[in-house]
């Protein structure tokens, strides 16, 4: 995956498990992403991802960096879990660029 | 805007600085960089969200630098492929733009000729070139 997305790097060792232990954000946008071919299993899993980002970013307003790679990778492959009715490509990016403290002109 | 994950921070005139030394941290500067750029100015032809700046440079420099992946050696031709891309992209929406192609065309040979561009930057430079052209 670092091969396509250099921007955020996960060892070939790291283990899903390991993953949700620590990097949870990072793991729930991988599985949006990798159920392209699974409508409903990708709804479900998108569902997730955006109440995780809605409840911890906005509501709990939590910092980390695992939100930001969370994002980085959703956004990279956001093709894949495009939908008219819930399109927020640009609000999801603003939101990613709030995260690293650059203004926005 | 504050610094929320303390990636950047303002200083003064000097304007905003990196000042976190994570190598990840800044992965995911220039990520964010690269994709601003990739959905707002080659995707959507919309105003770009995050502007080229030093603090892109830095991010990029220090991770080119210290960086062990093999993607890491790439970023700063990476940046600056996204800058002129950018730069083409605001020059060809101004006034007068189609006196602009003459410069336009050497800037893209230029980038074409650079090397150590990975074969995926070549693509897109010659696929933009193209649209531009035709336009």
């Amino acid at each position: 995956m670092s091969r396509l997305c250099p921007f955020v790097i996960i060892a070939d060792t790291t283990t899903a498990e390991a993953l949700l232990q620590h990097h949870p954000f990072i793991l729930s946008a991988i599985l949006v992403i990798t159920t392209a071919y699974e409508v409903p299993e990708q709804n479900a899993f998108d569902a997730v991802f955006r109440r995780m980002l809605a409840k911890t970013v906005i509501v709990e307003g939590k910092r980390s960096l695992d939100y930001l790679q969370g994002l980085l990778i959703y956004l990279s492959w956001h093709q894949t879990s495009f939908r008219h009715e819930n399109a927020q490509v640009f609000q999801l990016l603003h939101m990613a660029i709030g995260k690293t403290g650059l203004s926005i002109h | 805007m504050l610094p929320e994950l303390g990636l950047t921070s303002w200083d003064g005139k000097a304007g905003f600085r990196v000042t976190i030394q994570s190598i990840d941290a800044q992965r995911a500067l220039v990520g964010i960089y690269y994709l601003s750029c990739g959905i707002c100015v080659l995707g959507t032809s919309q105003p770009q969200m995050l502007p080229h700046g030093d603090c892109i440079i830095q991010a990029a420099a220090h991770v080119a630098r210290y960086g062990d992946q093999p993607g890491d050696k790439h970023m700063m031709s990476l940046v600056f492929v996204m800058s002129r891309i950018e730069k083409v992209r605001l020059s060809l929406s101004s006034k007068g733009s189609i006196h602009e192609w003459p410069r336009i065309q050497r800037e893209f040979d230029e980038l074409s000729a650079m090397p150590g561009l990975p074969p995926w930057v070549q693509t897109t430079l010659l696929y933009r070139y193209n649209a531009f052209r035709v336009r």
